[in-house]
């Protein structure tokens, strides 16, 4: 079980365990007022026993060979001595042997024992015989001591994503094993890496890792992306599916301002250049979703308009095709002349397309330089005439919303 | 008149079955259950005066059939009879009558989540008859709604044929 109080307070919580379970044990252990560094320190020194060989060794901060048990616990004697002998506000390593330096939280200062007072044969008694106290076992690893240190002095709520890169840096972390008569829930058995502890973040007050995972921008379905057409000027190069989406994003808003332009051509906008029938005509291509080749697999229904050319199978689902050409200026349209259409141009939030011959590079329109229709009694659907390239300008969000509209099964299944 | 159709199980998206036959190019498809039989083409016996999509009346079995030219109805270029040209009788709102088509396929299983909607742009009468469409065989059905084939005073009228 993994706490879920934060990290800092679950080192508190332990070496409040801890001392605890020691003052359980040998009630002599504990005392009840600091002391002086130095008199610690004295009395230790003149401690004459014959202690483990460990003792002198971890006053020295060498690393000694004897046994994890006689270690740990001459470590815990001397945490708890260190305990008492720091400052009640920061932990003053300073005063300590520098290999004695260890993590040190201030909470713990509020533990009332000293080890100052603490009988010099109690000390060796615990040094010498471990064994007597159903201590935790503690496996502090040999660590950079500069590290623990700083990882104290940021243990603060801006703090914590320094702690999760601090442990990353320790590798495997503190592992602190519980006894096994106890049950210490509040221990952290292992500080998870980043991964592992995002999936517990809803069970636990564990600060998250919050590594900057690189966002990634979704690419707007609407502009060219990979699959962007790769024509020359005059010729449309054959492609099997320039680009497709399977998703319907939201139509652009297909209403004008009172400036006569439409909602979407206040800024400088996209157009995709097509031939439709011998004419140039001019689409913003954030209003388009996807091009797909015609290959005569659209399967026409009876009953349509004549401008309907069929429904197209697409990895999106069926999209409507009209004939352009027959759609825009019935007038110049020959009924008797095959078709040239070549790709069916999707529109986007709808399930129509537009047959179109060729299509050409889009270009990039600046509002001001389109002759706005500011009344569009006839032809609501041209939006205005591209200067530059003389050629009529769609305005898609509203052919798409007239298709909509003009569908009496838009918004009904029949079954 | 409510479908019957045909479930192979009871759920929330049943499986349909569908007789599907080939007219003017496109596979189209029809409620299995209200089809009661299929014939060759036979000598179909004009009507004088009858609606111009009725293409005439047959004897099956003493029973008089009214039989349908279902190009007319669609909507789509008439058509030269074949060897595969079949007569199918269905039953739809109460009558019976026969369609004529170019061939007669096979019967399909079709999901109800399977149906799509079908858009219905046009001013044409006939766009109303289809029920929807579906993907099957790397081909795409066009589902027909019999109910709708005629409105009532059609069928009254052929009733009278």
């Amino acid at each position: 079980m993994i706490s879920r109080k934060k990290p800092q307070q679950q080192l508190a919580c332990y070496f409040d365990e801890l001392l605890t379970e020691l003052d359980e044990k040998d009630p002599g252990f504990s005392q009840n007022s600091s002391v002086e560094n130095s008199s610690l320190e004295e009395n230790t020194a003149s401690h004459t026993a014959p202690v483990s060989t460990a003792a002198p060794d971890k006053l020295s901060g060498k690393t000694s060979e004897k046994t994890i048990a006689q270690e740990t616990t001459a470590q815990e004697s001397r945490v708890k001595t260190d305990t008492v002998l720091t400052q009640p506000d920061r932990p003053n390593n300073s005063d300590l042997h520098d290999k004695q330096k260890l993590p040190i939280q201030p909470s713990v200062l509020s533990v009332t024992t000293s080890a100052a007072l603490m009988p010099a044969a109690a000390v060796k008694s615990a040094l010498a015989a471990p064994s007597s106290h159903s201590l935790p076992t503690v496996d502090l690893r040999q660590r950079d001591k500069e590290k623990l240190e700083r990882l104290l002095n940021t243990l603060t709520p801006t703090g914590e994503q320094q702690l999760i890169q601090l442990d990353s840096e320790l590798g495997s972390e503190l592992e602190i094993i519980p006894p096994v008569d106890t049950v210490q829930p509040a221990i952290i058995t292992k500080i998870e890496t980043e991964t592992e502890t995002e999936t517990k973040t809803e069970s636990m007050d564990v600060p998250v890792a919050t590594v900057d995972v690189p966002t990634v921008e979704v690419a707007e379905v609407n502009k060219p992306t990979e699959t962007t057409i790769d024509v020359e000027s005059d010729v449309a190069v054959p492609i099997d599916m320039i680009s497709a989406s399977p998703h319907r994003w939201q139509p652009l808003r297909h209403d004008w301002q009172e400036n006569g332009r439409p909602a979407w051509a206040e800024t400088p906008f996209d157009v995709l250049l097509i031939d439709v029938n011998g004419v140039q005509l001019a689409m913003p291509l954030e209003a388009l979703d996807a091009i797909y080749p015609l290959k005569g697999d659209l399967t026409p229904l009876f009953g349509q308009a004549k401008w309907f050319m069929g429904l197209q199978k697409t990895i999106a689902g069926n999209v409507s095709v009209i004939n352009t050409a027959q759609f825009v200026m019935p007038e110049r349209y020959d009924k008797d002349q095959p078709s040239q259409c070549k790709y069916s141009v999707a529109i986007n939030g709808s399930g129509w397309g537009l047959a179109v011959d060729n299509i050409h590079q889009p270009v990039l329109v600046n509002p001001d330089d389109v002759r706005w229709r500011v009344k569009r009694a006839s032809r609501p659907w041209m939006a205005g005439m591209v200067k530059d390239h003389m050629c009529a300008l769609i305005d898609i969000p509203y052919l798409a919303n007239l298709l909509q509209t003009q569908d009496k099964n838009s918004n009904t299944i029949d079954t | 008149m409510a479908s019957n159709t045909a479930q192979t199980k009871t759920s929330d998206d049943p499986v349909l079955q569908w007789v599907t036959f080939r007219l003017a190019g496109e596979t189209y498809g029809i409620n299995v259950m209200q089809v009661q039989e299929v014939l060759r083409h036979s000598d179909i016996a004009p009507v004088p005066g009858a609606p111009p999509y009725v293409l005439g009346i047959i004897n099956l079995r003493g029973n008089v059939v009214t039989v349908i030219d279902t190009r007319h109805r669609f909507g789509l270029t008439s058509g030269e009879l074949t060897e595969n040209t079949r007569i199918v009788i269905i039953e739809a709102d109460s009558h019976v009558i026969g369609i004529l088509v170019d061939s007669v396929a096979e019967v399909v299983y079709l999901r109800q989540s399977e149906i799509e909607n079908a858009p219905n742009v046009g001013n044409d009468e006939s766009a109303k008859f289809i029920q929807g469409v579906c993907h099957k065989n790397e081909e795409l059905l066009i589902l027909i709604e019999l109910d709708k084939l005629l409105t009532d005073s059609e069928w009254a009228e052929m009733d009278d044929v």
